[in-house]
């Protein structure tokens, strides 16, 4: 029997992840080589202030897809925030908390149906965020007659907006705190190994004594509260509400966790290469800006890179 | 006329058993069907006037097609997140090709045949070869397909020959459209019922690794099913073109959950291996019924998305408590 050292599993572990980050750093290199001053500090700071958002809806997408799911829901909650922070704080200061209190009561609710469907129901975790996803459109739609309106609060709006810590805006201070406990809980805490244990196969987490339904719903409801957090503090980005908001960020955050090297089919991978994952999306993004492509050429790009993630994953997973 | 085609199947007690059981299912979403209709004549009373249920029949063809094509996938345990994209592509394709020139409509119909084929033979392909399952990689080639869809037309714009569109959904005082979905559930039905390719397809999606130990060669069941289905799609995306008149790139977005909830509601698994091209017909109009009160009942469009939304989550519950049994 071959001798397994606990170092190489290690650097087995890290290794794709530094090559994720050397990807974004090379990405960054080529963008500055294309556009001098892509790596000046206004620059940088107006890219973080995008990360940031993006950064804390894929921790809910980086969780469920560690348990073997997909959120096809996370935009039309993001969307749903954004429009009911918008029309209920309509830049009343004093409404501020008290909506984000209600907005994250909302978002329990749906991870609590989104849980409750895919462990009860035991419906493919897409095809059920993808139902819940369409009612919660109709629902602002309905809620905002089809015209979002409202806008930001003061607050809302400097926290989004004004720098802070040297060059960091409120956003991403609470994104680096959230990230910070998301990467903690997964490595230190029985809720992240037993998400890791769901991922890998749910049957033996069960029968180790994992209370999946539990574990499950939980990650469910905190990807709704991160939603919900994400589409809050978009309102004081976009200052006011629109139906646009978070359009693109369904195929966006599985693009980042897949690139981050997060499998999707559960189990491996972490929110350490989700965070370079969002790095490599946003500068890949604004390197198609530089190079004038259009929202078409963006959506074939990142489609593709997509596929040539999920065949190398796949692929190599069948060679085994 | 079924017992004396099948002797073989119903000398069995388990198959017949199985038989009524799916039979149930139809019958099931037909009551549902009844209900509905009982449901719109109480609620309104235009609901019965020619015009509207011309209306009704004429504008649902293409999810019926589109449900067709989502049905050949979801019956091989699979689902087609991709659909929509391929309906936005040969719409926005074939308004750039159809030109008053006759000449010029067998063309472009070629064309857009072949642009299924071809998107369900990338989607087989990755399947088959890449190793993945279905509803992870129609999720990836979804959106470089709306990318391609977009990159053809970049604004909703364009018209087709109005001689064509007019033939196609009122052409025959309103006979044509009708014989399409004729035409084209016959064809399903006979594709996943009477044929070795849907009888293949179906034995896939029940259990792959018995399908494979009784000859059926998977992986090329896979990809032509992908083809299959990607051919339907482009249908449904002429036909859908021909409906609305006009190029949108973003046309075919809300067929691929549509489709879906029709599937589910018709009595297909999930899982895969069971299909009822029949209760299609009446999912289809269920859901085609629900939209049409909500207009003639002057409610907002808006509902629509919450009910398909509650309506599929209620199929799949009510499909997951059924199987449970």
């Amino acid at each position: 029997m071959e001798k397994i050292s606990f170092k190489s599993l290690r650097m087995q572990k890290i290794l794709p992840v530094a090559l994720v980050y050397a990807v974004m750093v090379l990405l960054a290199l080529v963008a500055n080589f294309l556009n001098p001053g892509f790596l000046s500090g206004d620059n940088i700071y107006s890219i973080f202030k995008q990360i940031a958002f993006l950064g804390i809806a894929c921790i809910g997408q980086t969780l469920i897809i560690l348990t073997g799911g997909i959120d096809l829901s996370l935009r039309y909650v993001i969307l749903l925030s954004n429009v009911l922070a918008a029309q209920m704080i309509n830049g009343n200061e004093s409404a501020t908390w008290p909506t984000f209190a209600f907005i994250m009561g909302v978002c329990v609710a749906v991870g609590l149906v989104n849980g409750a469907g895919v462990y009860f129901l035991k419906i493919p975790a897409m095809i059920m965020t993808l139902a819940t996803g369409t009612a919660l459109y109709g629902v602002t739609l309905l809620y905002c007659k089809g015209a979002p309106g409202g806008h930001a609060s003061v607050t809302l709006s400097s926290i989004a907006n004004k720098q802070i810590l040297g060059s960091m805006n409120g956003v991403a201070v609470v994104w680096i705190v959230l990230a910070a406990l998301t990467i903690l809980v997964l490595r230190k805490t029985t809720l992240g190994r037993s998400i890791y244990a769901i991922g890998t196969n749910k049957t033996s987490a069960v029968y180790s004594g994992i209370h999946v339904p539990f574990i499950l719903i939980s990650v469910y409801v905190i990807a709704a509260v991160m939603a919900g957090v994400t589409g809050f503090f978009f309102l004081g980005y976009t200052e006011s509400g629109y139906l646009s908001t978070a359009a693109s960020y369904n195929m966006d955050s599985i693009a980042a966790v897949v690139v981050g090297g997060t499998s999707i089919m559960g189990g491996s991978g972490g929110y350490v290469g989700t965070i370079a994952g969002v790095g490599i999306i946003m500068v890949l993004s604004s390197l198609m800006s530089i190079l004038n492509m259009n929202e078409a050429g963006k959506q074939i790009v990142q489609g593709l890179l997509i596929i040539v993630m999920l065949v190398l994953v796949y692929g190599r997973k069948s060679k085994r | 006329m079924n017992n004396k085609k099948l002797p073989g199947i119903l000398s069995d007690r388990h198959n017949r058993q199985l038989l009524v059981r799916r039979k149930n299912d139809v019958l099931l979403v037909y009551a549902f069907l009844i209900v509905m209709i009982a449901a719109a004549l109480f609620l309104s009373p235009n609901f019965v006037k020619p015009r509207n249920l011309r209306n009704l029949l004429c504008s649902n063809v293409g999810l019926l097609l589109a449900t067709f094509s989502q049905l050949i996938i979801i019956s091989l345990g699979g689902v087609d997140l991709s659909i929509g994209s391929t309906i936005s592509v040969v719409n926005v394709t074939a308004v750039l090709l159809l030109k008053e020139n006759p000449a010029s409509w067998l063309l472009a119909f070629v064309v857009c045949l072949a642009i299924g084929a071809g998107i369900g033979f990338f989607n087989g392909l990755l399947v088959v070869r890449g190793h993945m399952q279905p509803i992870i990689a129609t999720l990836a080639t979804q959106t470089v397909f709306a990318g391609v869809a977009l990159l053809i037309l970049s604004m909703p714009g364009g018209t087709i020959p109005s001689v064509l569109s007019k033939f196609v959904t009122k052409g025959w005082n309103y006979t044509v459209p009708i014989l399409i979905a004729v035409l084209f559930t016959a064809l399903s039905w006979i594709l996943m019922n009477r044929s070795s390719f849907g009888r293949s397809v179906l034995a896939t999606g029940g259990n792959e690794q018995s399908a494979e130990c009784t000859g059926i060669n998977v992986e090329r069941v896979k990809v032509l099913a992908f083809v299959a289905a990607g051919v339907l799609a482009a249908v449904a995306g002429l036909y859908i073109t021909c409906f609305t008149t006009s190029g949108n790139p973003l046309v075919g977005e809300q067929y691929t959950q549509r489709s879906i909830t029709t599937a589910v509601v018709a009595g297909a698994s999930l899982a895969g291996g069971k299909c009822s091209v029949i209760g299609c017909i009446a999912a289809v109009l269920i859901m085609g019924i629900i939209n049409n009160i909500l207009n003639l009942m002057g409610i907002s469009a808006y509902y629509q998305y919450v009910a398909q939304g509650v309506i599929l989550i209620g199929a799949l519950a009510l499909s997951a408590v059924r199987s449970e049994k």
